[in-house]
C-alpha cells in the first residue's frame, strides 16, 4: 500500500482529479455549458431528493389525521382567498403589462409584452446551510431556465440559479449574493435592494435624505437590466433613518412574497428578447406612473 | 486482495453506495432552523470512514463522482464539493491513512475536525470566488459538530469490534 509507486500514483490521480474540478467550476463560474450537464447529472440524484422529502410529507401526513378537518377547512378558506388576491394581482399586472405593451409599441415598435408562467411548489428539500434557497418542483423539462423570475401573488421571490430535469433551485432575493433594481411605488425615486442572507430583512441603498420614502412604502421592480414584470412589488419599507452625517438615508424593508412549503409559486418567462431593450421600457414606466 | 467473486464485489460496494446516498439525504431534508445550520457535511464524514477504516473500497475517483452527485443535488457550483471531497479522500489515503489510528478515537475526532475544517475553507473560498461572497460564519461550526459526531461514533465502534492485533499505547 505505501510503496512509492502507489504513492506518486495517488499524486497523479489527484492532480488530475483536482484539475477537473477546477475546469467544471471555471466553466460554470463563466460560461453557461455545464447546464447540460447538471440536467443529466441530476438523474441519479432525483430518488434521493424524493426520499429527502419523506420525513416531511410523512408529517404533514401525520397533521393530517388529526386535524384534517379542520386543517382543510382553514386551508381552503385561505386557498381561496389567496386565489381571489391572486386574481387581482394578475389582473393589475396584466393592467400594467397592457400599458407597458402599448406604450413600447407606440414608441418603439418592440415586441409584444407577454407574461407567460407556470405555477411550481416549493419542495421540502433545505439547501445548504444560510444559503437563502428553496427547490421547486419544476425542471428543464418544464422549460424553466437560468436566471428565470419567481413570484408570488405577493410579491418578487427571487431568480433561478440552477436547473436540474425535474427541479430548480431559487435563490431568495434574500440572499446574500442578490441586488435588485426597485423603485417607490408612491414617489417614483428608485433604488436598490440586497439581500443581507436574513430572511426577512433587506438593505436599501441608493436613496438620498432629501429623497421621498417613508415607512410602508411598496418598492416596485423597475425591469432594469432585469428581468422581472415591471412595478411588481417587492419589499416594504420597515425602517428609514437619516443620519446629518451622510446624505445617504439608511433604509431597510421587509420582503413580501411568503413562499410556504406547499403553497404554489409562479416562474416566469419574461418577454422575448430579454435583456435587448429593456431600457426604454424603464423610462417610459418611469414617467407614466407619475 | 481485489475481489474474486460477485458476491464479494456486491458485498464491498453496496454498503459504500448505501452510505453516500444517506449522507446526502440527511443534507438536504428538512430540520428545525436552529439544527438545521449546525448540520456537518455528512457526505465528507461517510467519505473519511470509508478513507480511513477500508481504504480499499474507495479512491478518488468516488470522492470526484460522490462530489459531483452532491453539486447537484444541493444545487451548487458544480465542482464545489467534487474538489473539496477529492482533495479530503487523497489527504487521508496518502497521508494519514494507516492502522495506527484504528484505535485511537480521540486522534481520529481531532484529524476529522482538521479535515471537516479543510472541507468548510474549500468550499469558502469557492463560493467566495464565484459568488463574491460566503455565506454566514456558522459553517466554522459545523466541522466542530462533525468531530463530536465521530468520536461518539467512533466510541461506540471500538467497543463492539475490540482490537485484535495488540493494543497501542
Amino acid at each position: 500500500m505505501n510503496d512509492l509507486r502507489t504513492k506518486s500514483n495517488l499524486d497523479l490521480k489527484f492532480i488530475w482529479f483536482a484539475l477537473i474540478a477546477v475546469v467544471l467550476i471555471v466553466l460554470e463560474s463563466q460560461t453557461a455549458m455545464l447546464h447540460s450537464a447538471r440536467v443529466v447529472i441530476s438523474i441519479p440524484v432525483k430518488p434521493l431528493l424524493e426520499v429527502a422529502q419523506m420525513p416531511t410529507h410523512v408529517k404533514i401526513l401525520y397533521q393530517n389525521m388529526f386535524e384534517e378537518r379542520e386543517l382543510l377547512r382553514d386551508l381552503n378558506q385561505k386557498l381561496d382567498e389567496e386565489n381571489k388576491a391572486l386574481r387581482e394581482e394578475l389582473i393589475d399586472l396584466k393592467n400594467a403589462a397592457d400599458m407597458n405593451e402599448w406604450m413600447s409599441e407606440l414608441l418603439l415598435a418592440s415586441e409584444m409584452y407577454q407574461i407567460p408562467v407556470i405555477s411550481a411548489i416549493p419542495t421540502a428539500i433545505q439547501l445548504e446551510p444560510q444559503a437563502q434557497k428553496i427547490v421547486v418542483d419544476r425542471g428543464s423539462t418544464d422549460r424553466v431556465v437560468l436566471g428565470q423570475p419567481v413570484i408570488d401573488h405577493r410579491g418578487v421571490i427571487g431568480q433561478v440559479s440552477a436547473v436540474s430535469l425535474n427541479d430548480s433551485a431559487v435563490t431568495l432575493i434574500t440572499d446574500s449574493t442578490q441586488s435588485l433594481s426597485v423603485r417607490v411605488r408612491r414617489s417614483g425615486v428608485k433604488a436598490v435592494v440586497h439581500g443581507l442572507g436574513d430572511s426577512d430583512k433587506l438593505r436599501v441603498s441608493g436613496l438620498r435624505s432629501e429623497q421621498d420614502v417613508v415607512i410602508g412604502d411598496i418598492l416596485v421592480t423597475t425591469g432594469f437590466g432585469e428581468k422581472f414584470p415591471v412595478g411588481y412589488p417587492v419589499a416594504e419599507v420597515i425602517s428609514v433613518e437619516r443620519d446629518k452625517n451622510t446624505s445617504f438615508a439608511n433604509v431597510s424593508a421587509v420582503p413580501l412574497a411568503a413562499h410556504d412549503p406547499g403553497y404554489a409559486v409562479m416562474l416566469v418567462w419574461p418577454k422575448r428578447g430579454l435583456g435587448s431593450d429593456e431600457v426604454p421600457v424603464v423610462t417610459l414606466n418611469d414617467e407614466t406612473q407619475e | 486482495m481485489k475481489p474474486k467473486s460477485n458476491n464479494s464485489a456486491l458485498v464491498r460496494i453496496v454498503p459504500v453506495v448505501l452510505s453516500f446516498a444517506a449522507a446526502m439525504v440527511l443534507a438536504v431534508v428538512a430540520l428545525p432552523e436552529s439544527i438545521s445550520n449546525l448540520r456537518p457535511d455528512f457526505v465528507a464524514l461517510v467519505l473519511i470512514f470509508w478513507c480511513l477504516y477500508y481504504p480499499g473500497r474507495v479512491g478518488l475517483l468516488v470522492a470526484f463522482t460522490v462530489g459531483l452527485l452532491a453539486d447537484t443535488m444541493y444545487f451548487g457550483i458544480l465542482g464545489q464539493h467534487a474538489i473539496s471531497k477529492v482533495v479530503i479522500a487523497y489527504v487521508i489515503l496518502r497521508f494519514v491513512s494507516d492502522s495506527d489510528l484504528k484505535n485511537r478515537v480521540l486522534q481520529q475526532s481531532v484529524i476529522v475536525l482538521l479535515l471537516l475544517l479543510l472541507n468548510v475553507l474549500i468550499l469558502t473560498v469557492i463560493s467566495r470566488l464565484v459568488h463574491g461572497q460566503s455565506g454566514s460564519y456558522m459553517v466554522w461550526l459545523t466541522p466542530f459538530v462533525g468531530a463530536v459526531m465521530w468520536y461518539l461514533f467512533a466510541l461506540i465502534r471500538r467497543k463492539r469490534t475490540p482490537p485484535r492485533y495488540g493494543i497501542y499505547q
